[in-house]
């Protein structure tokens, strides 16, 4: 459904080394992956190894100084059609809720902008309030929600909101850039739990970056592996205990030992 | 935000107060006691009387006539020249911000030279380039001051367009214009309201003191400034004169620097009593 074919991408250095020097770094090398339509695609990596850099080519945001980013087999960044489909396909919920919402906004006129997104797909008029109050139900908070501002709602109520509104794009690709990464283990499980319904309804399509391994056993069909830009290795979640790469098992052992110790603190306590 | 905007007070006391300032000077025609150019030379520097309520000037004109009748040129030019510095200034400001690259290394350099002028020496270099009158105090003012709000809606413009709410409307396709004006001018809109009921208050006191040195509105017209000048005359002799004009003058400055603070204050959506 949505494919990176060999991208590559860099960014300009700060800190040359020559006055009006051009050195570049390189943040994804030769990335390819496709994700298949109705499955779940987890992320991993390390902070700074390119895992938003690759979300933000998948949904149209950078464009790679090489290799082709295809949705349905027509490249998003050199054609129009192209990046209409990704546009009439893609919708994202970002790590940052506090700047995902414009706080001048009310929860309903941030949830309308998904609403306006599906009416000039369909080119149908739909009712405001009632499409507001259905999705702000949806996401498991009620209707007396829409008139608060975003500061007047909590980090989980304020990401529901965000997933709200990706929801309401009538996507069929969500990208999920960290999503539940700043909640609480609670609301994590719960938003994650929401997710899990909202894909089985809708037959959503997820690309789920995260540095955590426990969200993405929860929640993903196949991992791929990103260390300094590169694809280390791409594997189903049933099947992670078998990873053979380097970074891959280095990445594994360390969340699990953590994870062990975590425990072992929680039975001293 | 209007309730909001009602449950302050000096918002809505410094707007009562400049409100009723522009009714009086759009109604001075009809209640101005005598009028403003009417000369009474027998009459000058007359008390105050029921005739004349706040005495008379040097010519023995009505000197509350002439303060009623001034309000039109002093608030009319400010806006004039507010209306035009944020237009200018708003237009620079978003090219530069939203489309980056080489335009807004233009514009920001443009900027960069006008803010390295000293503001009043560029002010009166201008009126002395295209004559004395009006309109080129208007020319004048909006000079010098659009750089300051370029520069200030391109920070702004910058500090917004990579924030997420504006990527995620990018994402999904929302047009341009909704992302510019639904976006990132309200984004902005707080501190050029602050800025710009601030800068009427510079404005009105840039105009008044081109008036008082005789670069702005001529004699015999009324305006708050022009009637300091003529005051100055006989500050020795008769110090009333400077009072007048001089409290209106110091007044409308305050209630706009107020109503400045106070729209920040209603504008912020963080206001908001949960």
């Amino acid at each position: 459904m949505i494919e990176l074919q060999h991208i590559n991408v860099s960014f300009r250095n700060e800190l040359q080394k020559k006055l009006f020097g051009t050195e570049r770094k390189k943040v994804l090398r030769d990335i390819s992956v496709r994700v298949e339509k109705g499955e779940c695609l987890g992320i991993l990596g390390e902070s700074g190894s390119g895992k938003s850099t690759m979300g933000k080519v998948l949904c149209g945001l950078l464009k790679p100084d090489n290799g082709e980013a295809l949705i349905e087999g027509e490249n998003i960044y050199s054609s129009r059609k192209g990046r209409k489909l990704l546009r009439d396909k893609i919708s994202v919920v970002f790590q940052d809720y506090t700047t995902s919402s414009n706080p001048r906004f009310h929860i309903k006129d941030i949830i309308g902008e998904g609403i306006t997104v599906r009416e000039r797909k369909t080119k149908k008029k739909i009712e405001r309030k009632e499409e507001v109050a259905r999705l702000l139900t949806l996401v498991g908070l009620d209707e007396t929600y829409a008139n608060r501002f975003p500061h007047e709602l909590s980090g989980g109520q304020l990401q529901r909101v965000c997933i709200a509104r990706a929801v309401a794009c009538d996507a069929e690709i969500i990208l999920l850039d960290e999503a539940v990464s700043s909640l609480d283990a609670h609301t994590q499980v719960q938003i994650m739990d929401l997710l899990i319904e909202l894909k089985n309804k809708l037959n959503l399509t997820y690309i789920f970056i995260t540095h955590d391994l426990t969200s993405i056993t929860y929640f993903c069909d196949r991992v791929l592996f990103l260390n300094n830009g590169r694809v280390t290795e791409v594997t189903k979640t049933s099947n992670i205990g078998a990873v053979t790469d380097e970074y891959a098992l280095k990445l594994l052992h360390s969340i699990i030992d953590f994870m062990e110790e975590e425990n072992h603190a929680a039975e001293c306590v | 935000m209007f309730k909001r905007f009602l449950h302050n007070k000096t918002a809505v006391i410094t707007t009562a107060l400049i409100l009723a300032i522009a009714v009086l000077g759009i109604l001075a025609p009809w209640i101005a006691p005598n009028d403003p150019y009417e000369n009474d030379i027998i009459n000058k520097f007359a008390a105050f009387s029921l005739e004349y309520p706040l005495g008379t000037d040097h010519l023995g004109r009505c000197v509350l006539s002439r303060m009623l009748f001034g309000i039109r040129p002093t608030l009319g030019l400010a806006a004039l020249t507010m209306i035009g510095t944020i237009g200018l200034g708003a237009l620079m400001g978003l090219l530069a911000g939203h489309f980056g690259g080489i335009v807004d290394e233009v514009i920001m350099r443009v900027v960069d030279v006008m803010l390295s002028f000293p503001s009043q020496i560029m002010v009166f270099a201008v009126v002395a380039l295209l004559g004395i009158d009006v309109r080129n105090v208007i020319l004048a003012n909006v000079f010098i001051k659009w750089a300051w709000y370029a520069r200030m809606i391109r920070t702004g413009v910058v500090q917004y367009r990579d924030r997420n709410f504006v990527l995620f409307s990018r994402c999904v396709g929302m047009p341009e214009h909704f992302i510019l004006f639904r976006h990132l001018l309200p984004s902005i809109a707080a501190d050029l309201a602050v800025l710009s009921s601030l800068d009427i208050g510079w404005a009105i006191i840039n105009i008044s003191t081109l008036s008082f040195l005789g670069l702005g509105v001529q004699a015999p017209i009324p305006e708050w400034g022009a009637m300091l000048n003529e005051a100055k005359n006989v500050l020795t002799t008769n110090p009333v004169q400077m009072l007048t004009p001089g409290i209106a003058i110091v007044a409308v400055v305050t209630a706009f620097n107020l109503l400045g603070d106070a729209l920040r204050d209603v504008l912020d959506p963080k206001e908001t009593q949960v």
